[in-house]
């Protein structure tokens, strides 16, 4: 049976995992609580990453003008 | 014009730039600076004036000299390239040599020497209400090095492959596997850190 380290190295990994893989890694987090939270940190991470973003980018209005900035700056050269 | 940007292959977007055609520009610039501008957020510019300056600085280089892009990659691609150079220059990253050490060094801090945990690890409860506090996630964002924020940002908001990301960083795959775990350790201890606090 693969260790706690192995087990977090493979779910950190982003690779694309061997059936085999995927098996042993779901095991592993219904027997261990301390390798369960990680994955849940992770997904959490994530998340709140994407959110971050979301929501810096809602509040950009319109980009028009920025867009309009640049292409005057580009052709004035 | 009613053409797309889908409708050019890279080679022809190249001759049409070099050559000025103001359509084709104005149609790139629609097509890449919300891409732009949310990567600039991502890569730590928060301030709108800030992130817009990146963003035009960017497109200012990319213009000046438009040979340079000579379709191996896409458009896209490079300019995620340039958009981060800029952003080294700007920050005063003089980090030019990503740290050659392996993740297996960097897991030695979590576990024992028969590979089973040695940290503590908060509850996940705890850390998706701390993580909701999006100022914590900024605040913790900003420790981390700009190589670092662009590969997690490229990896998770923009979905690149490990190939294009290697690209645009100048890293080996290899490298890059030790700056995503970096980042992801380093955004979840400062979480932790804020929730134990």
């Amino acid at each position: 049976m693969r260790s706690c380290r192995e087990i977090i190295r493979i779910v950190d990994s982003q690779e694309d995992l061997t059936l085999l893989q995927r098996m042993e890694v779901r095991m592993h987090l219904i027997i261990c609580r301390r390798c369960l939270r990680f994955a849940k940190h992770l997904k959490i991470i994530k998340k709140s990453f994407r959110q971050f973003i979301d929501n810096r980018f809602s509040k950009v209005g319109d980009l028009r003008d920025l867009e309009l900035r640049i292409i005057k700056n580009i052709t004035k050269e | 014009m009613n053409k797309k940007i889908e409708d050019f292959t890279e080679i022809e977007l190249v001759e049409a730039i070099s050559s000025k055609n103001s359509e084709v520009i104005e149609l790139i610039v629609r097509e890449y600076t919300s891409y732009l501008l949310k990567g600039a957020y991502g890569l730590g510019f928060i301030s709108d004036q800030e992130a817009e300056d990146l963003v035009q600085n960017t497109w200012a280089i990319f213009f000046q000299a438009p040979d340079k892009f000579e379709g191996r990659s896409q458009l896209k691609t490079y300019l995620f390239g340039i958009l981060y150079n800029k952003a080294r220059e700007l920050h005063r990253d003089i980090q030019k040599n990503i740290p050659e050490d392996r993740i297996e060094d960097l897991l030695n801090d979590c576990f024992d020497d028969k590979g089973h945990w040695s940290s503590h690890l908060v509850s996940p409860d705890k850390m998706l209400e701390a993580s909701q506090t999006l100022s914590f996630i900024e605040k913790c964002l900003t420790n981390l090095p700009l190589s670092q924020r662009l590969a997690f940002y490229l990896r998770e908001i923009e979905e690149y492959s490990s190939q294009e990301i290697c690209k645009i960083l100048d890293v080996t795959v290899t490298n890059l596997g030790v700056l995503l775990f970096r980042a992801k350790a380093s955004l979840r201890h400062c979480l932790e850190f804020k929730i134990t606090r």
